[in-house]
């Protein structure tokens, strides 16, 4: 059977660390026991850390980075094939900075997005995109999944 | 990325678990499964320092103010990056 392929967006990482315990930590887990296939961008680890580094340190987010590259079978989705897509997709997000997390989950051909991220789920884009909670990204894993507020 | 090697000298009965781990088609050959341990163990410990870290963490952030942190380091990697 294949594998599914998820698309993890920063806030996942994010939220791992400010919750004791989360579903996007369960999301993390499930990734390293090897029950989906993860997929994180280059973009992802440069935002983690820039956001790492202005509200902890440097360490720590050097630690986090540690984290996600060792999560196994990890695909990052690399510069230039964000770039191959260009703007075909820019016209269905409102921001364009979240065009290359678009991109990349197209480039890897991800089956879903998962975000806690309920703006970027509500664009026009929603309609091409299967964007999911880590709860409910958890479910469709046939996993136990937490009651946290937002589905974090 | 550049690699080094690296000379374990291993028990024989942990040589011979390798092998029939192999055998049984869990891993392709001894350095995938070497390299797959020392992952594990690097993901590990990476895990448990920032555990510990939550745990010595005296107050946290609302849902709120951390997707508004992320926007902002969105946005700041997209004009280094792109612009």
């Amino acid at each position: 059977m294949e594998l599914i392929k998820g698309y993890l967006d920063s806030n996942i990482f994010l939220i791992f660390l400010e919750e004791d315990i989360s579903n996007s930590e369960l999301v993390i887990e499930a990734a390293n026991e090897g029950l989906f296939i993860p997929v994180v961008s280059f973009h992802t680890f440069k935002e983690v850390m820039h956001n790492l580094k202005s509200r902890y340190s440097k360490d720590t987010a050097s630690w986090m980075r540690t984290l996600i590259w060792t999560i196994k079978g990890l695909h990052i989705v690399r510069k230039e094939e964000i770039d191959e897509i260009g703007d075909k997709y820019q016209d269905l997000v409102d921001d364009k900075d979240d065009l290359p997390h678009v991109n990349a989950y197209f480039a890897s051909r991800c089956n879903y997005f998962v975000t806690t991220n309920r703006r970027l789920a509500q664009m026009k884009i929603k309609d091409k995109i299967n964007f999911i909670s880590p709860k409910h990204f958890l479910i469709e894993l046939n996993l136990e999944s937490l009651d946290k507020k937002d589905e974090i | 990325m550049s690699s080094k090697v690296a000379h374990v000298r291993l028990p024989e009965a942990e040589y011979k678990f390798i092998d029939e781990a192999i055998e049984n088609g869990y891993f392709l050959s001894r350095t995938d499964f070497i390299k797959s341990a020392v992952r594990l163990q690097i993901h590990e410990t990476s895990k448990r320092v920032l555990a510990d870290l939550k745990k010595k963490r005296r107050k946290k952030i609302s849902l709120a103010k951390l997707l508004k942190s992320a926007k902002k380091s969105r946005k700041a990697v997209y004009k280094e990056i792109w612009s």
